[in-house]
């Protein structure tokens, strides 16, 4: 019986561990994707005032959910492309393939260009960002049952 | 002659990997001596050695050049747009690329420049000693005057310039000098100039304007005056008690004088001495015509009044 009730109280510690963890998770790529659509707001604004070059740009730049996973340190030292590899970021998918896309394109062209390429990019990862929220938000109760369910499956396994 | 490797290091590091290979294999033996890189879209690749023109056996794409001319500019074409509207290029490390493409022109300006075609890369030099006979003038003159270096393209204004700025900058005598190097090409490299400011980028006109009021300067390097406007500012410096030392394209006194902004710097005495640039003897040194400034009018008057008798 202590040997049913210990894997009980493990099975359910487990369950309680996973779902905050998924949560924190998802959540910390929701903040990183929504850092990285700063960081591209704030290439398009040196850009369009004072014509910064982009390794400058790229060096002056801080983020604190950034520079957590050691994105803003691979960046500042071997470029924004290197840094989406192997930056640490937990985002994946179509954020990353947009702003590896940006990072070639980047520096190619004149202001003009150059500000329509920014906008254009900045409105793509705003949708992703966006659908990453809400999915998150549809499954965040799906997380918050784990432990509940994990419960009643125990107590159901005790009758 | 480290500043030059380093500045030739620069430089290739723009070129795709296989240009660079080429040109290295071509200049084994004189890669000191290499003074231009010219890339050609659809053409062969050649390098510029002591007024030679070398090939280097590789063509030219224009994926070359369009990654070349984005190293050039840092991965960043837009920040040098004014640069390239006035047909060029200049890296940190001083190395000035001169393009030629499509221009796209708006109200008579040239508004951008597209599809560049040609790139002339140009390593800049470090010539101990180039400017000692320039110094030994000024000095003739107890530096109360200012000096014009003339010669024809390529041949070392910019060159002399930036020595002549390190040899009055530095040393026992250092004196306060302002280089307003529109170019950024005659500061390149020259960190022992310690009494030197250097406006860099600055427009020629604005510049001395801006060194003439911030910075008392003793003496004002600039670069290539070559229109009526570049002349009045000078003129203004010179009426300010300032020394110009400044360069100009001319093959000779003769035909530097022709131009009537020369005639009236010659006039007002901006310059007491004019140093012609003939080309280099074979040790590398500069062959020279040395002219004093002369009272153009008084000469035309005597000449005239010799012809009456």
């Amino acid at each position: 019986m202590t040997h049913e009730i210990v894997g009980a109280l493990f099975v359910l510690t487990a369950s309680v561990l996973v779902g905050l963890d998924i949560c924190s998770l998802e959540s910390e790529k929701i903040k990183q994707g929504e850092e990285l659509c700063a960081l591209l707001r704030h290439i398009r604004s040196n850009i369009d005032f004072f014509l910064t070059p982009v390794n400058e740009i790229l060096h002056d730049y801080s983020s604190p959910a950034l520079d957590r996973c050691g994105f803003i340190s691979v960046m500042k030292e071997k470029g924004l492309k290197t840094a989406l590899q192997d930056g640490g970021l937990t985002v994946r998918g179509k954020t990353i393939e947009l702003l590896s896309a940006f990072s070639d394109e980047l520096g190619a062209g004149y202001r003009e260009d150059e500000l329509k390429r920014c906008d254009y990019y900045i409105e793509k990862l705003n949708d992703e960002n966006r659908a990453a929220a809400e999915k998150f938000l549809k499954n965040k109760k799906m997380y918050k049952y784990l432990p509940p369910l994990c419960v009643i499956s125990i107590i159901i396994l005790f009758i | 002659m480290d500043k030059h490797i380093s500045a030739l290091d620069e430089a290739l590091s723009c070129l795709p990997y296989r240009l660079t290979a080429a040109v290295l294999k071509r200049a084994e033996h004189i890669r000191t001596g290499i003074c231009e890189i010219r890339l050609r879209v659809g053409r062969e690749l050649y390098i510029t050695c002591g007024g030679f023109n070398i090939p280097c056996g590789v063509m030219c794409t224009a994926e070359d050049m369009d990654h070349t001319v984005r190293r050039l500019c840092g991965n960043s074409l837009y920040s040098h747009s004014e640069t390239i509207r006035e047909g060029y290029i200049t890296t940190p490390g001083g190395v000035r690329a001169g393009i030629c493409g499509r221009a796209v022109v708006d109200r008579g300006e040239i508004a951008t420049v597209t599809d560049i075609a040609s790139l002339n890369i140009r390593i800049p030099t470090r010539v101990r000693g180039a400017a000692d006979a320039a110094y030994a003038l000024l000095e003739e003159d107890s530096f109360s005057s200012g000096l014009l270096v003339y010669s024809a393209p390529g041949v070392g204004k910019t060159t002399l310039l930036r020595e002549l700025a390190v040899k009055l900058a530095s040393g026992e005598k250092a004196m306060r000098v302002a280089i307003v190097d529109s170019r950024c090409e005659i500061a390149a490299g020259i960190n022992e100039a310690i009494t030197a400011d250097v406006l860099s980028g600055y427009p020629r006109g604005k510049g001395i304007e801006i060194a003439i009021r911030t910075l008392s300067p003793q003496y004002i390097i600039c670069d290539e005056i070559s229109s009526a406007q570049d002349a009045e500012a000078v003129l203004e410096a010179g009426a300010s008690g300032v020394r110009i030392i400044a360069s100009a394209h001319a093959g000779s006194y003769a035909e530097l004088c022709r131009s009537e902004f020369m005639k009236n710097l010659n006039r007002e005495a901006v310059f007491g001495t004019y140093l012609g640039l003939l080309g280099r003897d074979r040790r590398g040194k500069y062959k020279t015509e040395i002219s004093k400034t002369v009272n153009l009018e008084e000469e035309i008057l005597q000449a005239t009044a010799d012809t009456i008798k």
